[in-house]
This record gives structure tokens, sequence and C-alpha cells, in this order.
């Protein structure tokens, strides 16, 4: 067996109609900011009261269950609400995290405590998350991290650092991967999770400047910082397989896809003056992957709607994803001869520079296009 | 499971069999008559016919099986061709074969009416198969809506000039001079749309025959030690072959969004527009692009076998390079999509993308 099946995605009169909602409420709520204006970061800015009024909307955890304040909505209609923020560049970054993953992992595997402490802020818009993998001496290989938590009376003490954690500095809390026993020799075991309050005594967080000039990521470090018992999360010992289902959710969305479309928006509208067939030609090839890609992409959330864990799937769309949209400015310069100029009054030019600078980042951020090859070569029976 | 469904899975593995017993004679060799003459009698060709035509119904999407099981094994067959033939002449009510028909684009000919009957003038260029086609089904436009289909029968085969793609496949070129023909009545597709089925048609056969070529070189590089090591174990072997396995993925995806878009279209009364369709056009460029990437990856896997004429390889690579560039090359359909898409600014880019199998302007021209 060594291919993936990416069924044929569901769809209904009633997503269209949700998709038609969204982009009025969208329309309303971003009004002051003509779209060419917005900016260019990974999954927007931080902006809570946007995250309050769309959850204030409904469209907040809205596949949590109704219990916990979400409305039991499927994996579809979340996917059309995030797919349309994505598209529009709306300042998604506050809840972005903690609506794509760590809340439907709270529901999945949390305790009942743990959800009704928890799941209700989220669909708030009101309760952000940042997710603690990488160290400073563990990026892709995420098995080897050393941050330990230590068993003591009522809970755990940590003690280690992480880093490029996205959103650390303006979330509420962390889900933290730690060691909390011996790795054994498959080198996943003793890894668990732990819903970490980031004003935690002994936790320090500290903003690292990217290479495009945006706050986003940052190191944060334990010092005997003291975890309640009732904030493991899921099972102990078990974190790297909590850790693996995480995944499709975190690496099949438009957000691996779609940080170029600003730009070919821009580009679109420079084709309204007489320009040159390989322009042309260039959109259609842009818009031909984006298409296949995002046929690919709603595949996997069918799969994940039937309740399968489609993580090779999602390794797939992000590896294929990710390479197209680091693609896209280096393809577009070769079209339309400009220098790259983020304080240009040219939309163009500004996006074009922004799209550049952030890149690297594509193929990178939540597993390296390597890791993903290395895992897809397992599991096409590569020995 | 649909009855047409199971009907389809059946047909695949008709097919299936008629290619093992044919067995490797069948893949070194350019000539597609023995095979096709066992596949033309099964009544495969008549898949897409409606039932009430004496065909088996099928949705093109149910299709996929049989068109994928001839791709992989790397024979000349013009089932492809013939499906799409067999289908335009019963939307023509045409009766079905004998033989093999062959739809192509006619619009390069002039049609008269001459002592009693209509003749053909202009050329047909590199004609699926034409030296083996027992009619060709020319679309002809005639200045009065969609293209008219003008049958040209056996009878013409003096004018042709032999030509072939990469792989051997008969591309011929026919100059017609005031040639007899038979003229049909009005194509549910133009040109454009034609040229959209061929494109959906090589999309299945491009995703399947890279899907065959990855099964190959899987299993040649966990065989092939180098070093003391098969070369699967070696990094800078699995990469590659890994971007392989996403490509096929992603060739197959698309492939069956275009099959869908037929089926779509032909639901919705729109095959007038399917030369439009922005899954199709989309498909073909992924698919195209794809097809050289993953040839360059397996021969580069394989080595010096692989380019070999022994060896099999060739057989899938020599119809990847084909396919790529025949019903419309990536350039053709990026062109197409990109000036659809410019139109409407910035503004419609995005609710275009997501209209999905309509481009702009084309849900309003459909909408009841």
């Amino acid at each position: 067996m060594n291919t993936f099946d990416f069924p044929r995605p569901l769809d209904t009169p009633g997503l269209h109609a949700l998709r038609a909602e969204v982009r009025q409420f969208l329309d309303e709520q971003l009004q002051d900011e003509p779209r060419s204006r917005r900016p260019f970061t990974y999954l927007g800015r931080h902006d809570p009261a946007f995250s309050a009024a769309l959850g204030r909307r409904g469209w907040l955890g809205m596949s949590l269950p109704r219990a916990f304040g979400g409305r039991d909505a499927s994996v579809l209609e979340r996917y059309v609400v995030h797919e349309e923020l994505v598209a529009a560049r709306a300042p998604m970054g506050a809840h972005a995290v903690s609506e794509r993953q760590s809340g439907p992992l709270i529901a999945r595997i949390g305790t009942q405590e743990q959800k009704q402490l928890i799941l209700p802020r989220i669909v708030a818009g009101d309760c952000f998350f940042c997710i603690g993998m990488s160290e400073p001496g563990s990026g892709s290989d995420l098995a080897s991290v050393r941050t330990r938590a230590r068993r003591v009376a009522g809970g755990w003490r940590i003690d280690g650092r992480k880093i490029w954690t996205s959103g650390a500095h303006r979330s509420h809390y962390m889900i933290l991967l730690a060691r909390s026993g011996d790795a054994g020799e498959s080198r996943h075991a003793g890894l668990s999770q732990f819903l970490v309050d980031m004003k935690t005594p002994g936790v320090t967080c500290s903003p690292l400047s990217n290479m495009a000039g945006e706050e986003d990521f940052n190191e944060v470090v334990f010092d005997d910082a003291f975890v309640p018992e009732s904030m493991l999360l899921g099972q102990e010992g078990e974190g790297w397989k909590q850790v693996t289902s995480e995944l499709a959710l975190e690496r099949s969305g438009p957000e691996r896809f779609l940080s170029g479309l600003g730009l070919l928006e821009e580009l679109v509208d420079r084709l309204q003056q007489p320009s040159s067939d390989a322009s042309v030609v260039l959109l259609g090839r842009m818009l031909a992957h984006l298409n296949v890609l995002r046929r690919m992409s709603r595949s996997v959330a069918s799969l994940l709607h039937a309740g399968h864990e489609p993580s090779l799937q999602a390794a797939v769309l992000k590896d294929l994803g990710t390479v197209y949209e680091q693609q896209t400015a280096d393809l577009l310069r070769q079209v339309t001869e400009l220098e790259p100029d983020v304080t240009s009054d040219d939309d163009y030019v500004a996006a074009f520079a922004q799209t550049l600078l952030r890149s690297p980042s594509c193929t990178i951020r939540g597993g390296t296009k390597e890791v993903l090859r290395s895992m897809i070569a397992r599991h096409i029976g590569l020995r | 499971m649909t009855n047409s469904q199971q009907l389809g899975i059946e047909l695949a593995d008709a097919a299936e069999r008629m290619l093992a017993d044919f067995g490797p004679a069948a893949r070194h060799t350019q000539d597609p008559t023995p095979l096709w003459q066992a596949m033309a009698a099964s009544g495969i060709a008549g898949a897409l016919v409606p039932e009430l035509a004496g065909g088996a119904g099928l949705a093109w999407r149910e299709a996929e099986g049989m068109l994928s099981a001839v791709a992989r094994a790397g024979v000349p067959s013009p089932l492809p061709e013939a499906l799409v033939g067999e289908w335009l002449a019963a939307r023509c009510e045409a009766p079905a074969g004998p033989g093999l028909s062959v739809a192509c684009d006619g619009s390069d000919l002039v049609l008269e009416e001459r002592s009693g009957g209509i003749v053909a003038s202009g050329t047909l260029r590199r004609v699926p198969w034409a030296r083996h086609a027992t009619r060709l089904l020319a679309l002809v436009n005639d200045g009065a809506g969609m293209p008219c289909v003008a049958v040209l029968d056996q009878s013409l085969h003096h004018t042709l000039q032999h030509g072939s793609n990469l792989a051997g496949e008969a591309r011929d070129t026919l100059v017609l001079s005031g040639h007899r023909v038979r003229v049909l009545g009005r194509s549910p597709v133009d040109v454009d749309g034609l040229r959209a089925l061929g494109a959906a048609v090589r999309c299945v056969q491009i995703a399947a025959a890279i899907a065959q070529a990855l099964s190959l070189t899987v299993e040649h590089v966990n065989l092939r030690v180098q070093f003391g090591r098969r070369l699967s174990q070696f990094q800078a072997v699995q990469h590659p072959v890994a971007q392989m396995a996403s490509l096929a993925a992603a060739t197959r995806s698309a492939a069956l969004s275009a099959l869908e878009a037929i089926d779509a279209h032909d639901a919705d009364g729109a095959l007038e527009h399917l030369g439009r369709s922005f899954e199709i056009a989309s498909a073909k460029v992924v698919c195209g692009e794809a097809a050289g990437q993953c040839a360059s990856i397996s021969h580069q896997a394989f080595g010096a076998i692989g380019f070999t004429m022994e060896h099999g390889l060739h057989l899938l690579t020599r119809r990847l390079w084909s396919w790529r560039d025949e019903c419309g090359n990536e350039t053709h359909w990026s062109r197409q999509i990109g000036e659809t898409f410019r139109t409407g600014g910035s503004s419609a880019l995005w609710p275009a993308v997501t209209l999905a199998r309509y481009p702009i302007g084309y849900a309003k021209e459909i909408a009841p």
C-alpha cells in the first residue's frame, strides 16, 4: 500500500449558506481595514476583541460539545468558518491555536473538570493557547525533549525551556510536552502533556523577533514551576501518542497553503493593466495548484468528520501546500520586475515583500518538510 | 454502493483480466490491435453510453477504474478515446460502433454542400489512433451555436499522415479536400469542451501511470543494495520518492475532481460550458507538472537500468511525457484560468475560487 486516498470532500448547500454568512460578518467587522492593507502574518494578528466578536457569533470552537458551550457543529462547518477567516486575513491570531487544536484535544482526552474550566472560555474567545513542543535542543527531533516533569505532592514540578512557541506571550495556557518518565527503547515513552497556566510562578516568557519583524514566537523558561495534578492532560506517559493525534488538525488546514492568496489578489489587480502573457499564465498556474490543494484539504476535513485520524494525508497536504505557498513570491518576481519594499505605498510591492520575508517559516513551522517526507517514506514502505 | 458504481468496478476488473491475458506481449508493442479487438468485443467502449442506447450507463467518475487499469499497464490502448467517442456518438443519437470511434477537433474543417451531399475540407491534426479508427467524429463550427459533428469513415484513410507520441501511440494528421462526410446533430460540447473531456481523461491516465511508476520505484529501492545498504535506507533516495507519493496523491485527487466536474456539468445541463471548467483546467495543470517531476524521480531512482529499452519503466514515463502535452499542456490551461480570473479584480478572486467547478460569471449563466 503506497498510496494515499483523498476521498471526495463532502459538500452541502448549508455549507455554502454558512460561507456567505461568514463573509458578511467579516465585511462588517473589517470594514475599516481594506483587504489590501491587512497584514500578512501567519494566522493573523492578535485581536481579542475580534475573537470575542467571533465567539458571540457562535463561530469559535463550534464543533465542541454543547455541554461545554460549543454547538456540536460538524468539522466541515468549522472548516468553512476557519477557511474564510484565513482567506480574509482576519485578525484571528489570538484564538487560532486554541480553536484549531487545543480545544478539540481537551474535548477528546481532558477530564470533566478541565473541560468545564477551559472549553466555555475558548468558545467565548476569552482563552488563548500556545503549544510547548520545540526546545533549544529539540526541534524536528521532538522525542528528544528534555523539559522535565517531576512528581511532587499534589502535582508536578516543571524545569526546562521551550522555544519557537508562537503566541506564548499572549496566551492563557500552554499545552506542554515534557518528559515525566524514562524514554524506553522507542524514545516515545515517558512523555506527558500538561495544561500550564502561563501566570504560574516560575514560568517566564521572552518574545523573539522573527526576521519579518513580528514578535510572534517566544522562549519560555520553566524554573521549578508547579502544575497541579488536575492539569495533567490525558494519560501520564501517553504524551507522544496524544501529540501525534493533534497533528492532523495542525497540518491539514487552509493556513498551510493560503498564505500567498493576498499576493495573488494584488497580482490580479495589477493584471487589470495591460500585462505580459507570462504573468497571466503564472496567475492561472498558482490558482490551479490552489484549487487542487483546497480539494485535498477539504478531503482531510471530511475524513476527520467521519471519525478517521488522517495524520498521513495531513502530512502530504502540508508538504505540498507549504512548498507551494513558499514559492509564491519567488515565482511572481519573475513576471513583475519590482524591488521588494515592505514600506511601499504600492500594495503589490508591499505584499510581495511581506510574503517573501515570511516564506522561510512555511516549510518549518508545524513539522519541517523533511520530517513530513520521512513519515511519508515510512508509510509507503521504504525500509 | 449504487448499481452503476458496482458495474464500474466490474468493468475495471474485466479490463484488468484482459490485460493480464495479453501479458507482456501487449506492453512491448506499438500495435494496439489485438488487445483492442478483445476489449471492443467485450463492449467496454460503451461504458459511458446510456443504458437505453445499449451502453453500461456509467457516470464519468465511475469509469476511473477501467481508465486507470489500462494506463497502469503501460500498453497501447485507444480505450480512453473510444469512451469519449462512443459517449459523443450516443449524445448525438448516432448508433454505437462497431470498431473504434474517435472524437476530434474539426475547427479547421469547412463543410460544403455538393451534389446532394456534404463534403469537408481542411486538416485534422494529431488525431489519436486515427489509422486504427473505423470512424472519426469531428466537431465542426458552422456558425450556428454548438458545433455539429461530422462523421468521417474509414475510406478516408488514404489521406493519413502518420505521426506518433513518444510512446509510439498513433497521432495522425488527415488532410481533407472535398471528402464526403455524414453530419450528425449538434455536439453537447464545443471544441474547448471536447479538449476538456480529453484533458480529464489524460489526468486519470497520468495519475495512474504515476501510481504505477511509484509502485515499481518503491519495489526497486527496497531491493537494490549499494554501499552495503538498500537504496531505500538513504534519505537522499527516500525524500524524492516520498515527494512522488505526495504527487501521486495530488494527481489522483485532481483527476477525480475532473471526472466529477464532467458529471456535474452534465447533471446541471451545462455541458456547453465544460471547456471553462476550473476543476478540469486545474487538474491538467497539476497533473501535467507532476508527470514530468515523477518521471524524473523514478528514472533517477532506477539509475541506468531504467534507461534501457528492455526495462519497463519507459513504457510509463514516455506516456507521462506525452500525455502532459496532449489536450492542452500546463501553459494552455494556466492561461485559460488566468484570463478567466483576472477579469473580476482582486475582490472577486476568492469568491470565484470557492465557487469551485464554475469560474467567474458562470454560476449566474446557469442559475435557473
